[in-house]
């Protein structure tokens, strides 16, 4: 349209944070949220939904983001908690940790999806966020390569799920290692695909 | 929600949703509006913004469906196109356009047209 020009009537916020989740579908594993400042004149070519990025250039993108950023910060959320509320509300817990752990605080947030944060900061949700505004594609590259390597992690921990190629999420390997070995410590019990195979 | 309660554009809308989710549009907004106006449909085609007008007409006497897209209709759309960009802080290299959906119902079932980049403004 006019490539140039910055679609923005957020003018009067002084920082603005991105916030984006990691892991809310998997059937293992913490829910993550990340929340980034980055300098209004500061753009990173390349930052766009990490869902269309490979784990290489997602990498590299999450040296430079954490690098460049005014502030970022991560939330997590494990399973257990997963369990106690349910994935909305954990994710929104995951999201509201990330954000207040900017320092300075945030005067908006542009927040990925349809479902506001319980924090008493202005805030728009944009469906499509990841891919539709550079701060939350940045906040999703910060999640996604948090999660990720936190799934190497549990790898380590539980290498018959094979953890490391599936990072949790409902394949048919993972579904497999389920029905086999049963579930571990980092399974959601309360998803179908792992309640069935609770045992006692 | 029904198709028939809405009307003959409501209809023309859902059919024009599954036609473009079939040809791979991720569908943000439908009826999107704000104090400037309103736009049918807002997708993402691959990577470009697509702002999506369906035009729904049962035959052709008032002309082909996409010509009812006229000039002052256009620059409308674009401002409501700029103020959506504005409101969610769309990043600035995003490709934007906007496209045209012409469906016509005739007896033997409906007729959709896609016209990507239907119109430029200058």
């Amino acid at each position: 349209m006019e490539p140039n020009k910055v679609y923005s009537n957020l003018q009067k916020y002084r920082s603005i944070a991105g916030v984006d989740e990691a892991g809310r579908g998997p059937l293992a594993g913490p829910v993550v949220a990340a929340a980034v400042i980055i300098h209004p004149e500061g753009t990173i070519p390349g930052v766009q939904d990490s869902k269309k990025l490979t784990p290489v250039q997602r990498e590299e993108l999450y040296q430079i983001i954490t690098s460049r950023a005014v502030s970022w910060g991560v939330g997590i959320v494990g399973p257990r908690q997963i369990e106690r509320d349910n994935i909305l509300q954990a994710t929104l817990r995951a999201m509201k940790e990330a954000v207040l752990l900017l320092n300075p605080l945030p005067d908006f947030l542009l927040i990925d999806g349809i479902s506001p944060i319980p924090i008493d900061i202005p805030q728009r949700c944009v469906k499509k966020g990841d891919s539709l505004c550079f701060t939350i594609s940045a906040a999703s590259i910060l999640a996604k390569v948090t999660r990720d390597r936190l799934m190497m992690k549990y790898h380590g921990i539980y290498p018959q799920y094979n953890f490391a190629n599936h990072k949790g999420y409902a394949t048919k390997e993972h579904r497999e290692a389920i029905r086999r070995y049963g579930c571990c410590e980092i399974h959601r019990r309360t998803f179908n695909g792992v309640k069935e195979y609770i045992s006692g | 929600m029904g198709g028939n309660k809405r009307g003959l554009g409501g209809r023309g809308e859902d059919l024009a949703v599954s036609y473009l989710q079939k040809r791979g549009y991720k569908v943000i907004e439908r009826n999107y509006r704000c104090r400037l106006g309103e736009i049918d449909l807002i997708a993402l085609d691959g990577g470009v913004l697509a702002f999506v007008e369906i035009k729904t007409r049962t035959s052709f006497t008032f002309g082909i469906p996409q010509e009812s897209v006229h000039r002052l209709k256009q620059r409308k759309l674009f401002q409501v196109a700029k103020a959506y960009m504005a409101e969610r802080h769309v990043r600035e290299s995003i490709t934007a356009r906007f496209d045209v959906v012409a469906i016509r119902i005739t007896p033997s079932g409906p007729n959709i047209e896609l016209i990507k980049d239907a119109f430029q403004l200058e």
